[in-house]
């Protein structure tokens, strides 16, 4: 699951991120992070379902900070795809693969919102929320 | 070699719906359980496709006469430069001119697909104006129902296999290979394969100015060979034409390779009389026999390094082994749509629409491959 956490300017200064590690033993990965003197919004990958994930949730409001879940990464116009394969290369996680048909598959779960695939795309059918 | 069928005992059993078809693909199979021999008598045509990205592509367009007439010096189809240098409003829309305003997000090649799709395309011209001509500027609205003449002529298409590309660097680099990462990172590759068009008649016994094939999802015709035709080295080309709107977007897709430019996919189809034991064996070849270079396109020269050869079947399979590290493959033309093309034509040539034609001349199996010397004066 990938959450994306908005932090206020009164928890910048705490280890919100390794405090939440800590307390629920679950090796959360940071995708995306961004910090402004007002705020800063960080996007996790947590590698858990369920309970635990509540646990992480739970463990980061505990904190102070605004938990939102993200549904979807990358949006792949598949009527439009010409499947030739151009972003399944580049992909650095494997999220991206070709069927024995040749038509394109992602996997969510994998994707790192890295958007290499966004550009490599040649007839731009893949968008980034 | 012996003569197996000449061309017009094939359309004789085309026209009555008698004649053996099978795609490249199939034909394969067919010769690795029958052998070459049995397949060469059994089948009479075997039908290719290819779907990628051939930057030497564009279109001729008469855009029929305004009241007053204008003698265009400049135009532009949605921003994207058309070249001038014709008759008064014929126009050459390149794959790769870029937009004026949107640069390389939309190009000749969109211009093109936009066309096929009846979509409306705002034409801008201007002029210095002649006694014969005195209109200095127009701006109006077409669309390829409104052209008198709007023909695919791509002076090279359908390669007879490509380079593969892969990256030594240390920063990721963006090519008309795709997007290639640092330190060998991934590869790409192009060309259809087992069945790729020229790859399946290479001696070129069978193509050349007059053979009739599969354009952009109409018909078109080889008008003989492309620009760097270099056979010796399997890297073959064609010069095509077709009737632009005949055609259709799922067979002509404007393309953008990031920070490189705009393109157009093609997609081709020929098909391959067998008409002797020769060709059989040619259009026979399988992937695994179809073997190319991955070059360092990180190195930015014309020689560029060649890391090591592969088989079509090998990049096909997802990975490559290089410096003893598995690399994932991916291609950038479409095998499904090749394949798919592959099908049409055969069903096209099975329902009797589409008859085969011996080529005037066939195109040259030897070429010089000449580089461009930088000479300082």
């Amino acid at each position: 699951m990938k959450l994306r956490l908005v932090y206020t300017h009164e928890h910048t200064s705490r280890p919100v991120l390794a405090n939440t590690i800590m307390k629920t033993g679950v090796l959360i990965n940071i995708l995306e992070a961004q910090m402004t003197p007002e705020s800063g919004h960080l996007i996790v990958d947590v590698p858990v379902d369920n309970q635990k994930l509540r646990e992480v949730v739970e463990a980061f409001k505990a904190e102070g900070v605004k938990v939102q879940e993200i549904v979807a990464t990358l949006t792949f116009d598949l009527a439009n795809c010409i499947s030739c394969g151009a972003c399944v290369s580049p992909c650095p996680t494997n999220a991206i693969i070709q069927k024995p048909d040749w038509t394109i598959e992602f996997d969510e779960k994998k994707c790192i919102r890295c958007r290499v695939c966004v550009d490599a795309c040649p007839v731009r059918v893949i968008t980034c929320s | 070699m012996e003569k197996l069928r000449s061309y017009e005992e094939i359309n004789a059993k085309i026209k009555k719906g008698d004649a053996v078809v099978m795609t490249a693909e199939e034909f394969v199979q067919y010769t690795k359980d029958h052998g070459v021999s049995v397949a060469a008598r059994d089948v009479d045509v075997v039908t290719t496709g290819t779907f990628g990205a051939m930057c030497s592509s564009g279109a001729f367009l008469n855009f029929g006469h305004a009241d007053p007439p204008i003698k265009m010096l400049h135009c532009w189809l949605n921003d994207v430069p058309a070249y001038r240098g014709l008759a008064a409003v014929d126009a050459y829309i390149g794959a790769t001119a870029m937009s004026e305003k949107k640069g390389l997000e939309y190009g000749g090649g969109h211009v093109i697909e936009d066309f096929v799709r009846h979509r409306s395309i705002e034409l801008r011209a201007d002029a210095y104006g002649t006694d014969c001509y005195p209109r200095k500027h127009i701006e109006t609205t077409i669309t390829i129902d409104d052209l008198n003449q709007a023909i695919l002529l791509n002076p090279r298409n359908a390669y007879e296999h490509y380079n593969a590309a892969t990256n030594g660097s240390d920063r990721a680099i963006y090519t008309y290979m795709g997007t290639l990462l640092p330190r060998y990172g991934n590869v790409t590759y192009s060309g259809a394969g087992e069945l790729s068009p020229l790859y399946k008649d290479k001696n070129f016994e069978t193509i050349g100015l007059g053979t009739r094939i599969f354009l952009g999802g109409g018909v078109g015709y080889v008008i003989g060979e492309g620009t760097q035709h270099f056979p010796q080295q399997q890297f073959g080309t064609v010069m095509v034409r077709g009737d632009l709107k005949q055609m259709a977007a799922d067979y002509l897709r404007g393309a953008t390779f990031h920070r490189y430019g705009t393109t157009l996919y093609v997609g081709l189809g020929a098909p391959v009389p067998i008409i002797n034991e020769r060709v059989a064996e040619s259009a026979a070849i399988p992937d695994d026999q179809i073997t190319t270079n991955i070059l360092d396109y990180g190195v930015p020269s014309r020689s560029r390094p060649a890391i090591r050869k592969a088989s079509y079947k090998e990049l096909k399979s997802g990975t490559v082994t290089i410096n003893d590290e598995e690399v994932r493959t991916s291609p950038l033309s479409s095998f499904k749509h090749a394949r798919e093309i592959s099908r049409t034509l055969k069903s096209w040539i099975e329902e009797k629409r589409f008859l085969l034609t011996r080529p005037a001349e066939l195109i040259p199996d030897s070429r010089e491959f000449r580089p461009l010397e930088v000479r300082k004066t």
